[in-house]
């Protein structure tokens, strides 16, 4: 039966049909699929599968990307608060907008994609100070700083990811605390992640739950 | 050494180059002006050239991306991404005539003599520049012109211009000379009419705030900063002889800008208000000037609540694959015939060069109506992501998945706003007895197919007008009238501004508007 969801969900999606996607999860529940399994064998994979197609274009399918993300969003969101008990979570990660910046889309979709993979997110909001990523991080004993940039300026800008790194290296948490940036500019210019001196980009959520993952794992060893 | 040939209608020039740059560095080098939107990383799509004949790099991901199948098969490359490797001669689609001035009518011939007093508006928009002659003593217009902004090859948008004057220095300077060029060539065209350049009693500008302020030379740096997004930015002219005399104009004549009210609440918003006369009844009445950054202002009998939302240049055909600006060879009209051909309508009758942001809102209408398109922004046919638009055999242009999707996210934003400011407002749709749409954009637009895709709100159509030059208009009067002034002082108090950023729900709101369906305006 999991196999049929999986496929009328997927098309649901694909079709970015909201309505759709909720009736076949809501039924899927009803017939006595666990939330976790909607979660983690329905809606995932999907939203991989998903991106997965549509990364050899990525700006010619941000439209559907968002379309597609406020559906896993929505419905991770209501199967999470239906689990039967809490989930085991990895870490703590902080995430705002850099400086300067007001963008919230892009930062709200990587959330929705971390909190499905079981990384409990601190959301500092939009217009971050660099000194309160830091604070922020030490207080909630968070190993990451997740920084979204929608505009080349706030990407570069010196109050930004770059003056991040330089509070880190003050402190001496480098160890401690890893960077990760996202966000358009960092599509353009693939390097622009090292040139402004984060640890790491993902260019998408699952991406990002997958690059935090694996940081997290390797400051651990 | 190799040579670049550029061959334009008129003209050959032939640069020599160093194999290893970009046609478009080639191009700058020798201060020859192409479209650029995004500072050469192949974003825009703008600066397409076509190889006539020699050895160009391969063809980029970027370029791939870009470029319709047709346009490769053409020869077309984008500037910035394809370097030369020989001899090469090259055309360029999208020519910058930066400091040429179109007249916009005749000359009022009876508005001219060497009595009158005289003033000069100016429009200075992100795009377009618009001028005009105005008689004060008769409250008429000599004569207006337009051009497009020089500033463009800094960027499409206010913030990549803001950015690159924060950076540089020169930059900055070039930015605010760039215009101030303009305005001195707009009155060379002056001289020649019979006047004297001493009947001109002021000159005033209205503008968004970016534009002033890069203008005056003068805070720019504050607008990169989201806390002046909502607070009033001081962007007058300080060195008015220093103008007076670059400009040739009297030392007793005023130059000014009329003060905008907040660091996205530009004048020209407020001169367009005026001249809408938006808030002269108690009747709703809404104003959207559709643009790179939309501006709306809802007039609920009382207050005036006024935000600002970027959308993107999509609306200005920048970044649209078969776009362009709104000027001559553009599609401005398009709809299906019956034989599966287009028939459309093109600025200027010449031959159509691309499609401006008013025949994409048709082409979308259409193929959304006739089941090409869904209203997720898919094409029909999965498997394809072009559609061809073909006027005859041989001259068609494709309109590709990404132009939808760009269209999509300046359309969500505009109908994202549209939603919030109605919410804060505590108004519905059915409560308006106008819209007001002005813009390069707005005046083009078919009423019908833009409600249809989720542009404007779904009222009787006879209750949407369509303006061109408000701004330009609302200048004009504030020229020549002291209660004009008063009225846009009064504005100025009754404005409500809502910041979209703070607002609940924007985000949700705006993807809900991504899909290509009417706009729903509750409370």
């Amino acid at each position: 039966m999991l196999t049929e969801i999986i496929t009328a969900y997927n098309e649901a999606v694909f079709d970015t049909d909201r309505d759709r996607a909720l009736e076949i999860i809501h039924q899927a529940v009803e017939n006595g699929i666990s939330p976790e399994d909607i979660v983690f064998q329905v809606v995932i994979p999907a939203m991989e599968l998903m991106i997965k197609s549509i990364s050899e274009d990525f700006d010619a399918n941000l439209a559907q990307h968002f379309m597609a993300s406020q559906i896993a969003a929505q419905v991770t969101d209501e199967m999470v608060a239906k689990f039967q008990k809490s989930p085991e979570i990895i870490g703590t990660v902080v995430i705002g907008t850099s400086h300067g910046d007001m963008h919230t889309l892009g930062k709200r979709i990587v959330s929705g994609c971390l909190r499905s993979l079981m990384i409990e997110v601190v959301d500092l909001g939009v217009n971050v100070a660099p000194e309160k990523f830091v604070d922020e991080a030490l207080a909630h004993n968070s190993p990451i700083i997740a920084i979204s940039s929608m505009m080349m300026h706030t990407a570069r800008s010196e109050l930004g990811c770059t003056k991040v790194r330089e509070i880190l290296k003050e402190r001496n948490l480098e160890d401690k605390i890893k960077i990760v940036v996202g966000g358009a500019p960092y599509r353009w210019d693939p390097n622009l992640y090292k040139t402004v001196q984060a640890d790491a980009w993902a260019e998408d959520g699952i991406t990002a739950g997958k690059v935090i993952k694996d940081l997290m794992t390797g400051m651990r060893k | 050494m190799p040579a670049l040939t550029l061959i334009e209608k008129n003209r050959k020039m032939q640069l020599e180059f160093k194999t290893g740059t970009s046609i478009l560095n080639l191009l700058c080098a020798a201060e020859i002006k192409v479209s650029s939107a995004c500072t050469g990383c192949g974003f825009c799509g703008l600066c397409r050239v076509k190889i006539l004949h020699g050895e160009a790099s391969a063809l980029t991901a970027v370029e791939k991306s870009k470029l319709s199948s047709q346009q490769i098969q053409q020869g077309m490359r984008l500037a910035c991404q394809a370097k030369a490797l020989s001899d090469l001669a090259i055309s360029i689609e999208n020519p910058v005539n930066v400091l040429k001035w179109k007249k916009l009518h005749s000359v009022n011939k009876t508005a001219v003599n060497s009595q009158d007093q005289y003033g000069i508006a100016f429009d200075l928009g992100t795009t377009h520049l618009r001028l005009s002659l105005w008689n004060i003593s008769r409250h008429c217009r000599v004569l207006a012109w337009t051009a497009f902004n020089p500033q463009f090859r800094f960027g499409a948008d206010v913030l990549t211009r803001l950015t690159a004057a924060q950076n540089s220095v020169s930059d900055a300077l070039e930015l605010s000379f760039l215009i101030k060029q303009s305005i001195k060539n707009a009155l060379q065209l002056i001289a020649k009419l019979p006047l004297s350049i001493a009947q001109i009693q002021q000159l005033l500008v209205v503008g968004n705030t970016p534009m002033l302020a890069l203008l005056s030379h003068k805070n720019f740096q504050q607008l990169l900063d989201p806390k002046y997004w909502t607070q009033a930015v001081d962007c007058q002219i300080d060195d008015v002889s220093e103008w007076q005399t670059f400009l040739g104009l009297q030392p007793q004549t005023l130059i000014a800008s009329a003060p905008p009210l907040a660091g996205f609440v530009g004048s020209d918003l407020l001169a367009g208000i005026l001249a809408t006369g938006l808030t002269r009844s108690s009747d709703c009445a809404l104003l959207i000037d559709f643009g790179t950054n939309s501006e709306l202002a809802l007039w609920d009998g009382t207050r005036l609540w006024i935000s600002s939302v970027p959308g993107g240049p999509a609306f200005e055909g920048a970044g649209i694959s078969c776009g362009i600006p709104a000027a001559t060879g553009a599609i401005y009209r398009i709809s299906p015939k019956p034989d599966n051909y287009w028939s459309c309508q093109v600025i200027g009758n010449v031959a159509a060069v691309g499609l401006c942001g008013s025949a994409l809102v048709d082409a979308i209408a259409h193929l959304l109506a006739n089941g090409e398109l869904k209203k997720n922004g898919r094409f029909k046919n999965t498997a394809s992501n072009e559609y061809q638009l073909s006027l005859t055999p041989i001259h068609s242009f494709a309109l590709k998945k990404q132009d939808i999707d760009i269209f999509q996210r300046a359309k969500a934003a505009t109908g994202a706003a549209q939603q919030q400011l109605f919410k804060a407002a505590g108004l519905t749709a059915d409560k308006l007895s106008r819209v007001c749409v002005c813009g390069a954009f707005g005046q083009f637009l078919d009423v019908k197919n833009a409600q249809l895709i989720g542009l404007l709100p779904q009222i009787a159509a006879e209750k949407i007008e369509l303006y061109e030059n408000t701004a330009l208009t609302g200048c004009e009067l504030l020229l020549s009238s002291p209660q004009a002034f008063a009225l846009f002082k009064q504005i100025k108090v009754q404005a409500q501004i809502v910041n979209m950023a703070h607002a609940l729900n924007f985000d949700e709101s705006f993807v809900d508007n991504l899909y290509l369906q009417p706009l729903l305006l509750e409370k």
